[in-house]
């Protein structure tokens, strides 16, 4: 089912937000998996939004009595503590915020700048074009980690440098599906009609091309959330995201959690948890968006 | 195809100049200079002594004019000359070159591993879409794409240490000195990021010969009455393989660099952790010799697949 279809149905909701809520209920009916992952991804916001007015602890107090305390949820240890006596719970929560925050605006500026890079090219082709393929085939000769740890050595580690990181990273792709999907929307029948009306360059750019790049950029968007929080957890496991004593989800799993795995394992266990749900979500929405999306795939 | 290979060597000299220029700038866009941010150190306080930072840009030749850095250091990159690291004073290139076996081994590894878990995860799921073993495979894939390589090995490390009471050994050993050692030390760090991988390449191999398999010729060969093993891996895996060699051969480029966290979990001295330990000592001509390395290995890469793809399959050809 496309959202095409979806609108076939839309005269069940009242209004506008009903609407809305329709076309999330059937898109959950059409793509099980996800409406699993949208369900998942609404739970990691609510946290990252809500998480400083959830969080039981203080997610900074440092506890000498109880360093590395195991879980005990009857005591209010729910996920235990760290080597400082910090509260597990709190700081995952915490956590999330600062991951949350972090992905979705690097994806959000990487995909603006890609998607200005991608139709600008796509349309006008030629020159700007040539050298807007190269930039595109320079930043995607460097290792994604490789660049991301470049950027943010030279810039310094902090969560702005890191957004710039990943954003520059993301710029490339979504540059390159934006731009395939220019050059074959540009020689269809109803650019070459709205020409003829006389519309101008810029007016068939953005009110007739751009709206055919949505689609897919939609599903890029949602994906690259996923790996976006993979590579800020992946700089902060390495010690160049957000400093300390900040909780970020990479830096929990690092240092002192790796050296004491033996006396604490929970420390090893709960922030990959956290994580590889928060991914899990948005991979699962992704291809959720990518099937009902994308004609082809279509059942 | 000699003529074509030319070709693909020379577009490689633009981009190769793009790459360069990139770093280039990116070490010029350095807060304050180079030369100060290594000397006030990783804590990023404190002001420099001005007599060393004066000696230590004449030595990095920051006084010179921008074009006259960037020429001098691209020619003296094709001599040879890749800069002295900061930190002890040696060759860049001398490192890299030392550096560079462990890393090329582990990424060796991983890529054998991912290889051998995800062609048959692939196929399995393909020729049995949408049955238990297919969701099963596809569960099994979409988890190493949902977990941070660095919580795979942090959970691996978990397993050995906690479970089985097992440290790897301590001290590195080179391949051809101690292999066996030096196979126990890898090993882990392979699996963790070979099951990644293979993810990947599963996803990949399922979707492509699903795709194959829908198409008249397999109908055929079934028709005839060949066995399905048969049509399957003489008939279909050929024609579906070919976007998984894309996949395969840019992801084993891409783990030369990628093993970084891999190494510093295992504590391994390959190229990743001299990259980490660059940044932290801000030792910026290792870190502009490393990224440079993984770029020519990527665009290498990219060369090797296209040639192996007209080889591969007699219908492409270049002219």
């Amino acid at each position: 089912m496309t959202i095409a279809d979806m609108s076939r149905y839309s005269h069940i909701g009242l209004g506008a937000l009903q609407g809305a809520w329709t076309r999330v209920w059937l898109f959950s009916r059409t793509q099980p998996m996800g409406g699993i992952g949208l369900v998942l991804v609404f739970f990691v916001f609510f946290v990252a939004i809500f998480g400083p007015l959830l969080a039981p602890k203080d997610p900074l107090a440092i506890d000498g009595n109880n360093l590395f305390h195991s879980p005990e949820w009857y005591k209010g240890f729910y996920l235990g503590t760290d080597h400082l006596g910090r509260d597990n719970l709190s700081r995952i929560m915490i956590g999330a915020r600062s991951s949350i925050t972090i992905a979705v605006i690097s994806v959000v500026a990487g995909t603006i700048v890609g998607f200005m890079i991608g139709l600008v090219g796509g349309f006008y082709g030629s020159w700007s074009d040539a050298i807007l393929q190269r930039l595109v085939e320079i930043l995607i000769a460097i290792p994604t980690l490789v660049l991301a740890l470049a950027i943010v050595s030279v810039l310094g580690p902090s969560q702005r440098n890191v957004i710039i990181a990943i954003a520059l990273i993301q710029v490339p792709n979504t540059a390159r599906v934006v731009r395939s999907v220019v050059l074959s929307t540009r020689v269809m029948e109803f650019v070459t009609a709205s020409r003829a009306v006389g519309a101008s360059n810029l007016r068939i750019m953005f009110r007739h091309v751009a709206p055919q790049t949505f689609a897919p950029l939609m599903i890029v968007f949602t994906a690259f959330l996923g790996l976006a929080i993979i590579i800020e957890a992946s700089l902060s496991f390495l010690g160049l995201g957000t400093p300390p004593p900040q909780p970020a989800w990479g830096a929990m799993l690092a240092g002192k959690t790796l050296d004491n795995v033996e006396r604490a394992p929970w420390n090893a266990i709960f922030p990959g948890v956290a994580l590889s749900i928060t991914v899990f979500g948005f991979n699962l929405l992704g291809d959720g968006l990518r099937d009902s999306l994308d004609p082809r795939l279509r059942r | 195809m000699q003529a074509y290979i030319l070709r693909r060597l020379l577009q490689f000299i633009p981009v190769l100049i793009g790459v360069s220029l990139l770093i280039f700038i990116l070490m010029r866009i350095v807060p304050g200079d180079v030369a100060i941010a290594i000397l006030i150190g990783p804590d990023g306080e404190g002001s420099p002594d001005p007599a060393l930072l004066e000696e230590l840009r004449d030595d990095l030749g920051l006084n010179r004019p921008l074009v006259v850095q960037y020429f001098s250091w691209v020619g003296n990159l094709f001599q040879g000359d890749w800069g002295e690291s900061v930190e002890d004073g040696r060759p860049v290139l001398k490192k890299i070159v030392t550096r560079f076996p462990l890393t090329f081994e582990l990424a060796t590894m991983t890529m054998l591993i991912a290889l051998a878990i995800a062609l048959p995860l692939g196929v399995i799921s393909a020729i049995r879409q949408n049955t238990w073993i297919d969701y099963l495979a596809r569960i099994i894939s979409i988890g190493g794409l949902t977990m941070p390589s660095f919580w795979v090995g942090a959970l691996m490390v978990l397993v050995l240490v906690v479970v089985f009471s097992w440290f790897p050994p301590f001290a590195y050993a080179e391949l051809w000195e101690d292999p066996w050692t030096n196979f126990r030390q890898l090993i882990w760090g392979a699996l963790a990021l070979g099951y990644l991988l293979a993810a990947v390449v599963a996803r990949m191999v399922r979707s492509t010969l699903l795709e194959v398999l829908r198409q008249d010729y397999v109908r055929t060969a079934l028709a005839k009455g060949l066995p399905e093993r048969n049509v399957v891996v003489r008939h279909a895996l050929k024609n579906a393989i070919l976007p998984v060699v894309t996949i395969v051969g840019l992801q084993y480029a891409g783990l030369v660099g990628g093993t970084v966290i891999m190494e510093r979990i295992w504590n391994l001295p390959g190229l990743g952790t001299m990259l980490i330990q660059a940044i932290q000592f801000r030792d910026y001509p290792v870190v502009q010799g490393l990224v440079l390395v993984f770029a020519i290995i990527i665009l290498l890469a990219n060369l090797l697949i296209d040639i192996l793809y007209a080889w591969l399959d007699p219908r492409i050809r270049y002219a």
